[in-house]
């Protein structure tokens, strides 16, 4: 067997390993969940070094400053592991103020106008005159539900007045026709990804068409096996 | 009494026959398909029509910001995607802001071989591929004001991306005419409707799973998103608006059949909950 | 406690990297300090890759402890292990020893071994969504049957069988999607915009400190 159709039955294996978790918790799906913990992480140490990498090479090693700046910063992501040890946690504290710090600073400035100013302008500037009947309605409705949602999550005390008990029921259900919505999308989602694995198994082009030679033969050991061993164990019984 | 054991029964169904059933319908439409017709929606409409609206020699930076988990739905659309992108006289740089994206990117390259016919595109004057940059939401706005320092080299080659005649013409997000990433979560729209459409206002469209469809909408209407596929079914559309078929349109027969199963278990799961409720 | 171990310094850091974040966006400043804004972005880029090591310590403290004292599965941990640092080494940034991203063996396990299994571990959800549906997604008040008509029409909506049985059901799924739906997640937007807004603006005057509790 050449390596690369070798590859082609670990793929089909690890594939079927996590579905047998379906017919109960077994040693392949064990096996397969440590083995998938172990590979993401040893990858995205991978993909860092590389990328840490490029950047010395590519930018920071060009001039005296940049490269003690560059070590500078190694020294500081080196203390990320005080997270572990109770009496140096003050060390851990500095990257994660610089990386919070940064990050916050960068997200504040785009919040206000992506989420907030821009969101409101769209709502404002939703016509209920001069427009079709049908474009007024919906215009209409719009601003109904994001006014009457935002009242709801952000007025959540002190409601006991008569007035707020409509525009909290309209609130709700206006939340549960638009979460139906995402819950349409969830399902898509939910199937389309083991309908890749489907495609996967079955070998549909651009998946490799072995993998269809080895899917029935792998499926039968390993419910063969799960299933066998359960007889085993309730016949000795 | 007996009838209400037997509606019981029914609500209390045994998950694994469920598995199995699910197995069944999603495996049948491969071997027997039925090849039932796609209708398109706006949506898919929208996204073809920013692709086929650049003008010649704009950039477009496509960035893979995905985990495995999203290929089902995400693969096809970055095929389809890619492929109308290779077909047009524009010049595509592709990116990741995930770590999962630079295999994945990988993969749909070859699948496409964008060197070789139809495309005829050239690595480094017309497509370039520059890997992944850590960092999330920090990544975003470090290569929309420069692209040069936060990817120094390309992915494949290890080269400075100096070297290459399409580099020349990318500095930062001002020189980008669309945007296009294919997401599965955060750090996605979000953040790339905050750091590269708040300052630099550059065009965006996105694939994404369905899951993320409910909340880019609000983009969507407001102008900030051109244009969205969320998920599997968009994928089969815009395969169609495109004329390539690939994995969209060949899982319409199979989205078909599990949904439609999925709503009839909603359905005897209901009707067993009333009828249980009834005979009591 | 000794003046270094004090919470106020890592917030002061806080503080300082936000400001020089936020205020020349807001204020002209020239290009000098945007120069100096953009190179410590990347900056905090390199302090923050540190984060994912982090992940393969913790990970280290759970799972070798269990191999050396012989604990329930210790055999899973040092597969887990060995995986890890098998994966992390063929891809190191060395490729004239072969190794690399784009080496032969690093791109063998992610392509046989990380994508089937990170997939099909995401595609096992599809069988409890339907499971989980058939049991508890019933139409016991108004609240749950208009979530259940809306999330069916969507469904349909989705399915080509449903749009080709039911044409209008794409134009119905795409008004929910396009009136209610949008409606409430711009509604909840500008809510949790609000809310980053003054949690960002907490965390600028040094009253956020949820983010750095911790040690001793």
């Amino acid at each position: 067997m050449s390596v690369a159709l070798f590859g082609i039955l670990l793929g089909v294996f690890f594939t079927l390993a996590v579905y047998t978790f379906l017919y109960k918790e077994n040693p392949y799906s064990r096996f397969a969940e440590y083995v998938f913990i172990g590979a993401a992480t040893g990858y995205g140490i991978a993909y860092d070094l590389d990328w840490l990498k490029g950047q010395w090479v590519g930018v920071w090693s060009k001039t005296i400053g940049d490269s003690i700046a560059f070590v500078l910063a190694l020294l500081l992501s080196v203390l990320w592991y005080f997270r572990f040890s109770k009496k140096y946690f003050f060390l851990y504290r500095i990257p994660l103020a610089i990386t919070v710090g940064t990050s916050i600073g960068l997200a504040l400035r785009g919040v206000v106008f992506a989420q907030v100013l821009e969101q409101v302008r769209a709502t404002a500037a939703l016509k209920v005159v001069g427009v079709d009947a049908w474009t007024a309605f919906n215009n209409f409705v719009t601003m109904l539900i994001v006014v009457c949602t935002l009242a709801y999550f952000t007025f959540t005390l002190k409601q006991e007045a008569a007035f707020w008990k409509p525009v909290n029921k309209f609130a709700r259900y206006a939340m549960m026709i638009g979460f139906g919505a995402a819950y349409g999308y969830t399902v898509l989602t939910r199937m389309a990804v083991f309908i890749g694995r489907v495609q996967f198994l079955l070998g549909i082009p651009p998946n490799p068409v072995e993998a269809k030679m080895f899917f029935p033969w792998v499926a039968l050991i390993l419910l063969g096996t799960l299933l066998g061993y359960d007889y085993y164990k309730k016949t000795k019984k | 009494m007996a009838t209400s054991r037997v509606w019981e029964k029914l609500e209390a169904l045994d998950a694994r026959i469920i598995y199995l059933i699910l197995w069944i319908v999603i495996l049948l439409p491969f071997i027997y398909p039925i090849g039932l017709p796609v209708s398109i929606g706006p949506q898919a409409l929208a996204y073809a029509k920013a692709i086929d609206e650049l003008p010649a020699g704009s950039i477009v930076v496509v960035s893979f910001d995905f985990s495995f988990g999203g290929l089902g739905e995400l693969y096809p659309i970055a095929v389809a995607t890619l492929h109308h992108l290779f077909t047009r006289p524009v010049k595509v740089v592709i990116i990741a802001i995930w770590v999962d994206g630079p295999p994945i990117a990988d993969m749909v390259l070859k699948e496409l071989k964008p060197e070789q016919p139809p495309y005829n595109k050239k690595y480094g004057v017309d497509w370039i591929f520059l890997g992944y940059t850590p960092g999330g939401e920090t990544a975003m706005a470090a290569l929309g004001k420069d692209f040069w320092s936060t990817l120094p080299t390309d992915y494949y080659y290890k080269k400075s991306v100096s070297e290459y005649p399409i580099m020349q013409g990318l500095r930062s997000a001002k020189d980008v005419a669309l945007l296009v990433s294919f997401e599965t979560g955060t750090p996605g729209a979000d953040e790339w409707v905050r750091q590269w459409y708040v300052p630099y206002k550059v065009p965006m469209i996105v694939g994404c799973i369905g899951v993320m469809a409910p909340t880019i909408a609000p983009y969507l209407a407001g102008g900030q998103i051109k244009g969205a596929l969320p998920g599997l079914r968009a994928a089969a559309e815009y395969e169609l608006i495109i004329g390539r078929k690939g994995l969209g349109v060949a899982s319409a027969d199979v989205l078909s059949t599990s949904h439609i199963v999925f709503v009839l278990f909603v359905i005897i799961g209901n009707i067993a909950y009333f009828m249980r409720r009834r005979s009591k | 406690m000794a003046w270094f171990r004090r919470v106020e310094i890592p917030i002061a850091i806080t503080i300082i990297f936000a400001l020089i974040q936020v205020i020349p966006y807001f204020v002209e400043m020239g290009t000098a300090v945007e120069a100096i804004q953009d190179k410590i972005v990347r900056w905090s880029l390199v302090v923050g890759t540190g984060a994912l090591l982090v992940g393969l310590a913790s990970l280290l403290l759970i799972h070798v402890p269990r191999v050396t004292r012989r604990r329930t599965y210790w055999g899973y941990s040092l597969v887990l292990i060995i995986v890890m640092f098998l994966m992390a080494i063929l891809g190191l940034p060395f490729p004239e020893l072969g190794l690399g991203l784009t080496g032969y063996w690093f791109k063998f396990l992610y392509d046989n071994v990380l994508v089937p299994l990170s997939s099909s571990l995401y595609g096992i959800l599809a069988f409890y969504i339907t499971s989980a549906a058939y049991r508890a997604f019933k139409a016991r008040s108004l609240e749950a049957a208009l979530l259940l008509i809306s999330g069916t029409i969507l469904v349909l909506r989705n399915a080509p069988l449903g749009t080709f049985l039911i044409p209008q059901i794409a134009d119905l799924g795409d008004w929910l999607y396009n009136i209610p739906n949008m409606a409430i997640n711009r509604a909840i937007m500008i809510g949790g915009g609000l809310g980053a807004m003054v949690l960002g603006i907490r965390v600028l005057l040094g009253y956020e400190r949820g983010y750095l509790r911790g040690g001793e």
